[in-house]
């Protein structure tokens, strides 16, 4: 079964959509954000582990790689609704560099699950926080940079 | 051709059975020896060329109506339209 599931795993994996009907219009990049900050934050503290006790080092390094799976899996499903449900053909008009931000942030976000790699985290982030920018003016809002409160420190974006 | 696609979901239309950001395995394979049936879970590229997963409803003049197990969260026939097997790329065979 082991060696079934690793040949399947070696498939292409592709994108299908399984979609909401309900036109709700509630879009916000901040669950991004967020888990972008928690991305950061289970690398940093996954550099940071002291290897002191190696039954609670398994137990910690399981729980934080979990946490970290699990908000790579919110970024990309967060995005991939902003992406397709909102984002609409003149947004990518108005804004030519928009589905390459997606793409990037997605793949570093990716590379960010695959690795202890900060710099993936960051660029996640980094990504997410220009295309939170974007998704407020075509809001018609003003976004705005202010410094995190979270120990990742950094930014999230907001609107006046 | 498509033989056998892992294809990963985003959305909910087909909770319970069908998870956002599970991962499926798409196979044509079954329609070389029969064709799609009520009840069939199928992947197909709507009109914009994006691939979606759902539930056959109906087959009405060799077209197929599709349906999310969702109701209350799904994206279906009403707005999609029929579709046609030439817009279907396979059935889904197994779950990961």
């Amino acid at each position: 079964m082991r060696i079934f599931k690793y040949l399947l795993n070696l498939l292409p994996e592709k994108i299908a959509y399984a979609h909401c009907d309900i036109p709700c219009g509630i879009y916000d990049p901040h669950q991004a954000q967020l888990a972008a900050h928690t991305v950061i934050r289970m690398t940093q503290l996954l550099t940071e582990i002291k290897r002191d006790n190696e039954t609670k080092v398994e137990h910690d390094v399981a729980r934080m790689t979990h946490v970290k799976e699990e908000h790579v899996n919110i970024i990309e499903e967060e995005l991939e609704t902003l992406r397709n449900d909102y984002f609409k053909e003149e947004h990518y008009k108005q804004y030519s560099g928009l589905n390459d931000l997606f793409v990037k942030a997605l793949k570093s976000a990716s590379k960010a699950r695959q690795n202890i790699d900060i710099i993936a985290a960051q660029e996640t982030l980094s990504g997410i926080l220009e295309i939170a920018e974007i998704f407020y003016k075509t809001k018609g809002v003003v976004p705005v940079r202010v410094k995190s409160i979270y120990p990742t420190g950094g930014e999230i974006v907001v609107y006046k | 051709m498509l033989l056998l696609v892992r294809f990963k979901i985003f959305g909910h239309s087909m909770e319970p059975q069908i998870k956002t950001g599970e991962t499926v395995l798409v196979s044509n394979i079954p329609y070389w020896f029969k064709m799609p049936k009520i009840r069939d879970i199928v992947a197909f590229k709507d009109s914009t060329g994006k691939v979606l997963i759902k539930r056959i409803s109906k087959i009405q003049k060799g077209k197929y109506s599709v349906e999310g197990d969702n109701k209350k969260d799904s994206l279906d026939s009403r707005r999609l339209g029929l579709i046609s097997k030439n817009q279907i790329i396979g059935e889904i065979i197994y779950k990961l």
